[in-house]
Formats: C-alpha cells, sequence, structure tokens
C-alpha cells in the first residue's frame, strides 16, 4: 500500500494582487525522488515555503504526514532554501552541533564523511568560505539528517559541476522507502537521471504530474527536452 | 530546546558585548587618566572622548538587540531559524532572556564604571576633603533612602525589558506579509503610538492615584512612598508580558519569509 507523506489540496497563494499558486494539487508518496520543473515565478519556491512553514498566509491544505505545517512537520521535513542561512561567526563543526541539538535525526558522523569528501574543513569559518562552499555545508546539513521529507530548492545551483555528480550520489543514497526527495532545479539535463516522477508547475497549478518512464516512454523526448517544449517562449 | 536556543543565542552576542563592555571599562581608564591630570585641555579631550566612546557603545548597543531580532528572523537567517522543530514563544524568549541578561551585565559595568569614576575624583580632591567614597555613597543612599534606590533599580530593569519587548513587538508587526512596503516607517510609528498610549495612561492613573491619596511627587521620589511608582512597575511588566505574547503568536502563526 502507498504510504503518503505530503498532500496538498486546492492551494492558493497570492503576493499582493498576484496570483501565484492557483488551486494546486499535489500527492507525494513515500520511496519517491521527485523533479519540480518551471521557469522562473512559476511557484516552486512559494510551493516549497509553505510545505516547510516558511509561508503562512496561504489557504487550502497542506498535510506532512497528517499534520499541517507545524513544529512536527518541521521535525520531519529536512529544507534545503536556494539562499545561504548560516551565521556568519560559525564554523563547521559549529553548525553540526547546531543541527544536532534541535534535529534528533541528524547524523553527524555521515556530516562528517560528506565533509571529507567534498573537501572542506571542520575548522573553517562560514565567513570565509566562498558561496558555494556554504552551498555545499547547507547540503550536507541537510542530508545528514534522516527526514520524512527532503525539500530541496536549487540544490545543485551553485556549486561546480565535479561536485554535483557526489551530491546526486548522496540524493540516491538517501533514497528510502520511508522517505521522499522533491526538488527543484533548473539544471534539469544534470539532474533527470535521478528523478522518479516530475512535475511541471505552470500557470499556478500542476500542468504534468507523471512518472519519468511513462513521460519518456509516451513523447520519445528527454525531460529537458519536454522542458523547453512545454514552456516554450 | 529553549536552552539550547539561548546557548546559540549567547554564542552569536557575546563577541559584540564583551567588546561594548571593555569599551566602557576603557572609557572609565580613560576618564580617570582625565581626572589625574591638571591640564584642563587633556582633561576636556578626555572627557570628549569618554563621551563619544559612550554614545557609540549605547548605540551599538541598542542596534545588536534590533539585529539580533530582525536579522535572524526575517534575514536569510530566518530560513534556518524558522524552520527548527521550535516554538515560536521559545525563539521569542530565548532573544528576550539573553538580551536582558546583558543589559544587566552592561547596567553592572556601568556601575563599577561610575563608582571608579569617583573613587578617582575623592583621591584627587584636596586633602582636607573629609570624605571617603563609602561615607559619600553611604549618604547617598540615606538621602534617597533604601527603598527608593531599590525601586529605581526595578523600574529601570522594567524599563529596559519594556524597551526590548516594544522593538520585538513592533519588528513583528511591520514585517507581517499584509505590510508590503515602509516596514521600517510602520515599525517607527507603531514604536511611539505605544509609548504615547502608554504615557497617556499612566499620566492618568497617577494623577487619579495622587488626587486620591493626596500624595504628591515629592513623596513619590524623596520620601519613599512608592506606591504609585510600583503600580507603574506593575503596568510595564504587563505590557512587557502582552508585548512578547503578540510577537510569540505572530512568529508562530502568521509570518512569512520573503
Amino acid at each position: 500500500m502507498e504510504h503518503t507523506i505530503l498532500e496538498i489540496k486546492n492551494l492558493q497563494k497570492k503576493y499582493g494582487k498576484k496570483e501565484v499558486l492557483k488551486g494546486l494539487n499535489l500527492k507525494v508518496n513515500a520511496g519517491q525522488i521527485i523533479g519540480l520543473l518551471g521557469p522562473n515565478g512559476s511557484g516552486k519556491t512559494t510551493l516549497m515555503k509553505i510545505i516547510v512553514g516558511l509561508i503562512q498566509d496561504y489557504t487550502g491544505d497542506v498535510l506532512i504526514g497528517q499534520y499541517a505545517p507545524d513544529i512536527h512537520t518541521k521535525a520531519m521535513v529536512s529544507y534545503l532554501p536556494e539562499k545561504t542561512y548560516l551565521s556568519n561567526w560559525m564554523t563547521v563543526k559549529d553548525t553540526f552541533l547546531l543541527f544536532q541539538d534541535f534535529y534528533k535525526d541528524f547524523k553527524i558522523e555521515k556530516a562528517r564523511d560528506m565533509t571529507v569528501s567534498l573537501g572542506l574543513e571542520e575548522k573553517q569559518k562560514i565567513s570565509t568560505m566562498s558561496k558555494g562552499m556554504q552551498e555545499k555545508i547547507q547540503l550536507i546539513l541537510v542530508m545528514s539528517r534522516q527526514a520524512k521529507l527532503y525539500v530541496l530548492d536549487e540544490p545543485i545551483g551553485g556549486v561546480d559541476p565535479a561536485a554535483r555528480d557526489y551530491i546526486l550520489s548522496t540524493i540516491i543514497k538517501n533514497y528510502s522507502s520511508e522517505s521522499s526527495i522533491l526538488l527543484s532545479t533548473h539544471l534539469i539535463h544534470d539532474v533527470e537521471r535521478i528523478f522518479d516522477k516530475v512535475l511541471f508547475l505552470k500557470d499556478g497549478k500542476i500542468e504534468i504530474d507523471e512518472y519519468v518512464d511513462v513521460l519518456r516512454e509516451q513523447r520519445g523526448l528527454s525531460i529537458d527536452a519536454m522542458f523547453r517544449e512545454v514552456y516554450k517562449v | 530546546m529553549i536552552l539550547h536556543l539561548m546557548k546559540y543565542e549567547i554564542k552569536s552576542t557575546y563577541r559584540i558585548f564583551l567588546t561594548i563592555v571593555v569599551s566602557f571599562i576603557l572609557l572609565t581608564v580613560l576618564l580617570c587618566i582625565g581626572m589625574t591630570n591638571q591640564n584642563t585641555i587633556l582633561l576636556m579631550l578626555f572627557s570628549l572622548s569618554a563621551f563619544v566612546i559612550g554614545c557609540a557603545t549605547f548605540v551599538a548597543y541598542f542596534v545588536t538587540i534590533l539585529n539580533r531580532y530582525y536579522k535572524n528572523l526575517y534575514g536569510r537567517e530566518g530560513y534556518l531559524m524558522l524552520t527548527l522543530p521550535v516554538k515560536g514563544w521559545q525563539l521569542v524568549c530565548s532573544k528576550f532572556i539573553i538580551a536582558m541578561f546583558w543589559s544587566v551585565i552592561l547596567g553592572i559595568t556601568i556601575c563599577f564604571c561610575i563608582i571608579a569614576t569617583l573613587q578617582v575624583g575623592v583621591w584627587m580632591a584636596p586633602p582636607n576633603y573629609p570624605y571617603t567614597l563609602w561615607e559619600l555613597l553611604k549618604d547617598f543612599t540615606n538621602v534617597i533612602g533604601d527603598s527608593t534606590l531599590i525601586y529605581f533599580l526595578i523600574a529601570v530593569l522594567v524599563g529596559v525589558a519594556e524597551t526590548i519587548a516594544r522593538i520585538y513587538f513592533v519588528i513583528s508587526v511591520a514585517y507581517l506579509p499584509i505590510i508590503r512596503k515602509w516596514n521600517i516607517v510602520v515599525a517607527l510609528v507603531l514604536y511611539f503610538a505605544i509609548d504615547t498610549i502608554e504615557t497617556f495612561f499612566i499620566r492618568k492613573m497617577t494623577n487619579v492615584l495622587m488626587t486620591n491619596t493626596n500624595v504628591d511627587f515629592v513623596d513619590l521620589i524623596v520620601r519613599g512612598n512608592l506606591v504609585i511608582g510600583y503600580g507603574v512597575v506593575v503596568i510595564s511588566i504587563i505590557i512587557t508580558a502582552i508585548l512578547l505574547l503578540c510577537s510569540s503568536y505572530i512568529i508562530s502563526k502568521k509570518t512569512s519569509i520573503r
């Protein structure tokens, strides 16, 4: 039986008069890596912020497990925003200790292994790191949790191509039948091989919600090519 | 969880607050050097430097308290803080408690600096000056009374607490999703609006009590009749609690990060 991790019904969100999400419906089952795709301004980041509880002024139903976004869901969801959020006074080690203090599912040994693999140092201060290095640290923090739902907003956008393969393999390693990954990206060509399903956002709604294999078979196109076709200007 | 939050709040703020404390001590040393020197121009120069450093450290103190709330919750760090599995009141109260902690430390430092400056003043007094510092302080407390001194300390502490709570509240309101522009103006207007309303009610209440109990202002301050004074303190404590509750509610239920 399929276990639903995330269920969204008739989700609407406006910024002033501009309606970004217009009655969006979505169901995410456990054990899937889902690509959330759409052009700039299509509402991907807004949708993710609603799921993780950073936006609260929306209408509709959002359920993670059996809860609306709150303190319970924050313990279940591991979120990587597109912005860097670590304080400059911290070292890498400080960030690990912070996650260990607040998240029961954080595995510090896993974080340390990933730090070494990505050529970073625990003693290094955040203020001395480039944006790409900070993004790697945030990804390490997020992927070192054993969360139910991973919400990753452009996880490889700011990192070098060499690190992308490592990050993608890390994401695949985290795959389990108990958890799901919702990932937004514009680098579709680099990432599409790891997707089980893709969601195409258009005009504030889900235009396509389908398994990748089915789409490829039906249309005879890669996801990257399909994206270009759907969002052709 | 609130203890963890407090721990990270201290880790985030100790550098700046220790710098402020050290600045005050240096300022005192500067002033004392100026006092021991008989050169008037040098004394004026040291006094001016001390005044400038004093003002700068107070500005740094308020900016730090404001920034710890605004940047940590509504800036890019908010992406982390607002996705931690903690309740809104825990976020607000941890910041409030640590801000109060540093305010007390700063207050003790200032008292220490004033006493040190007075001591140097006594040392530099003419040889026939009859008082020691201890005697001066004793006379001072005798004149104003122990109970007034205690009231004064409590009133200052509560006043600082209310100011911090008000800063948190106005930032929380100014960054509600419905307020899309002029956030800083909204925060400033709201801050002074709360201040005006509170002052109005306290003045009304004081007038009514003074009229009905035949207590005048001299009674209130000098003779230690502090019923009205403590009444004002209680009102400030209630307002502080309400402001913190409202800020916690906004963080928990209404905040949307931009």
